[in-house]
């Protein structure tokens, strides 16, 4: 059974549409992320879904029943906010039993329930101490504790992990992913680091100027992006305007065959994924696609390095990024042949 | 230059505190009138100020006055800063010069206006009179600090309250208030000293029977030059001293909070 969903949804500032038309079918206990850039609409369907904004057109519901003019205090959502919105005069076990109290439990049980769920959290040993005696990442798992002791409906969760360093977002992310998947929540997650998105989600939903532009697995946005922007947020690297005729796509001077080939004839657009392309000093027999060129550009960035490498038949750039092993293989101005297998290519339908 | 900026500084705090420090001293004198310094030292003169029946009734209609006008004014700042810092409506920045303006017009002309409003409304009990004046009076002062701490306020606080199922009224009481409380402490203290220390307004309307304390000392030195009104002075100045030091310290406790 579809937990929250939304229909038409649609939300105005001044003139600027910036959710539009949004329809959105989540199933119970499904992890679904909106990914995009900011700007896109993602955190105001968010807060449209908590009742915290008002949509100008549109429905939401959660757990079968219509929501849409229910204000936030009463629809039973749990939310993360990315500045964790800590009651700074109030212990963290006292944080953690707000929505408790405020569902009139009695103090004991609500105590109970509060440490059970800081347990849950591992922070057990911290219910006495206030919120700015904690770490970031510390504050984050309150706030989780937070939102999720009354047992929510859906939890919300607005880039929660934005304001955490690398290593800690990382670490944060998989006790997320744990637990959500635990106790079976259904989960809204905000964010625009589409590896996040990845790692997190059972479903994707990249978002661009008010609208989704793809909904799927976070495997099928990866591989197969349906549309040039999602294909551009997903970092294919190479997206070029091309033609295909009998079933083979030219675009500026490459030749590019696509798996699975697309449509025989006419303009398409394609995308080329840049750590598929292989780059070697000499010819490389036996490849699909292949171009020889010269490097006009490398960068070292510790894990990979990209190479940029201008075709010899006047074809479009390319950008090559590959594991790094032992440093930088080409200098600019190395000749080389850049070949790619026919499933890194992709032929975008919008 | 740092050399030249205290030397500064200690000129202008001498400059204002040497008259206070006279009137201090001069409270202590034995003589009939007051002396600097004084050629005998004693606390008569604090004794009979504290006897005399004019300036004690005086000093109760002050302190009723000053808390019950503090306490009608602070919801009603609360209600005005609210509205001033998150409404969303035009002539928002109009409003607030316009609640403020008593804090820039001349206190001579608020006193003329607030005495032919209150003719015109028929208002002729002078407690209502005063009471209604003192709130006007003390008023901006309440929006001005309670404004700075509202703006200050993280509004996600008041949203993850709303989210956690408090209803807005509710998240403001338990979320917004506590921790906008320092402003709030702040700006009552300064509405008592204000409204304990009016001359101008309470002048246009007090009556012969009830008098605040400030008038009473303008009508007791008109006639006496006794060390009594040196001495009630002397305790005003302790009472006004220890209210700004707890202002202080409210404010200090803002920044521990904020921290």
């Amino acid at each position: 059974m579809a937990e929250v969903t939304l229909t038409g949804l649609t939300k105005h500032y001044g003139a600027a549409r910036v959710v539009d038309a949004v329809s959105l079918s989540i199933a119970s206990g499904e992890f679904i992320t909106l990914l995009g850039p900011s700007g896109c609409g993602k955190t105001t369907t968010l807060r449209m879904i908590a009742g915290l904004a008002a949509p100008d057109a549109g429905r939401i519901s959660l757990a079968g029943a219509d929501v849409t003019g229910l204000p936030a205090h009463r629809r039973n959502i749990g939310m993360v906010f990315q500045s964790h919105a800590l009651f700074p005069h109030m212990s963290v076990a006292e944080n953690v039993a707000f929505g408790l109290r405020m569902r009139g439990l009695a103090r004991g049980p609500r105590a109970e329930r509060a440490q059970a769920a800081l347990e849950r959290v591992h922070l057990g040993a911290f219910g006495a101490r206030l919120p700015a005696q904690l770490s970031g990442g510390q504050q984050q798992r309150v706030a989780l504790a937070r939102a999720l002791v009354f047992d929510p409906h859906v939890l919300l969760l607005d880039e929660p992990f934005g304001a955490l360093d690398r290593k800690l977002r990382e670490l944060m992310q998989d006790e997320l992913r744990d637990l959500t998947r635990r106790i079976g929540i259904t989960a809204v997650f905000v964010t625009h680091d589409q590896e996040e998105a990845m790692i997190l989600s059972d479903r994707v939903a990249v978002m661009n100027a008010g609208r989704i532009e793809q909904i799927d697995t976070p495997e099928a946005i990866f591989e197969r992006p349906a549309t040039r922007f999602v294909a551009d947020f997903m970092g294919f690297g190479n997206i070029f305007d091309g033609h295909a005729a009998n079933g083979t796509i030219t675009a500026g001077g490459l030749c590019l065959r696509a798996a699975p080939p697309g449509p025989a004839d006419g303009a398409v657009q394609v995308a080329l994924r840049a750590e598929r392309i292989a780059l070697a000093a000499a010819d490389t027999a036996g490849a699909e696609n292949a171009a020889p060129g010269r490097i006009t550009a490398a960068t070292y960035h510790g894990t990979l390095t990209t190479y940029r490498m201008a075709p010899d038949n006047g074809g479009p750039e390319l950008l090559v990024r590959e594991a790094s092993a032992g440093g930088t293989r080409f200098a600019p101005g190395a000749r080389v042949v850049a070949s790619w297998p026919a499933q890194a290519v992709r032929v975008l339908t919008g | 230059m740092r050399r030249l900026l205290q030397v500064v500084a200690a000129l202008v705090a001498a400059f204002v505190l040497a008259p206070i420090v006279v009137v201090v001293v001069a409270s202590f004198s034995d003589g009939a009138v007051p002396q600097f310094p004084p050629r005998t030292w004693s606390l008569r003169w604090y004794a009979h100020a504290i006897g005399e029946a004019a300036f004690t009734d005086a000093a109760w209609n002050s302190a009723w006055l000053a808390v019950i006008a503090t306490l009608l004014a602070t919801p009603l700042a609360l209600a005005a800063a609210f509205a001033i810092v998150r409404g969303r409506f035009p002539g928002r920045q109009a409003l607030q010069a316009f609640l403020l303006a008593p804090l820039f017009v001349p206190a001579i002309v608020i006193s003329l206006a607030i005495l032919v409003a209150m003719a015109r409304l028929g208002v002729r009990d002078v407690g209502l009179r005063l009471v209604g004046a003192h709130v006007l009076v003390t008023f901006p002062y309440l929006v001005r600090t309670i404004i700075a701490s509202l703006t200050r306020f993280d509004l996600g606080l008041e949203e993850a309250a709303r989210t956690l199922g408090a209803h807005p009224l509710r998240g403001f009481l338990l979320v917004t208030l506590p921790l906008i409380r320092p402003g709030v402490i702040a700006g009552m203290l300064f509405a008592l000293i204000v409204s304990f220390d009016n001359v101008s307004v309470s002048l246009f309307l007090t009556s012969a029977r009830t008098n605040t304390l400030p008038l009473a000392i303008l009508n007791y030195v008109e006639y006496n030059f006794d060390p009594s009104v040196a001495a009630i002075s002397t305790m005003l100045v302790a009472v006004s001293l220890a209210a700004a030091l707890l202002i202080e310290r409210a404010v200090g406790l803002r920044r521990v909070v904020g921290g």
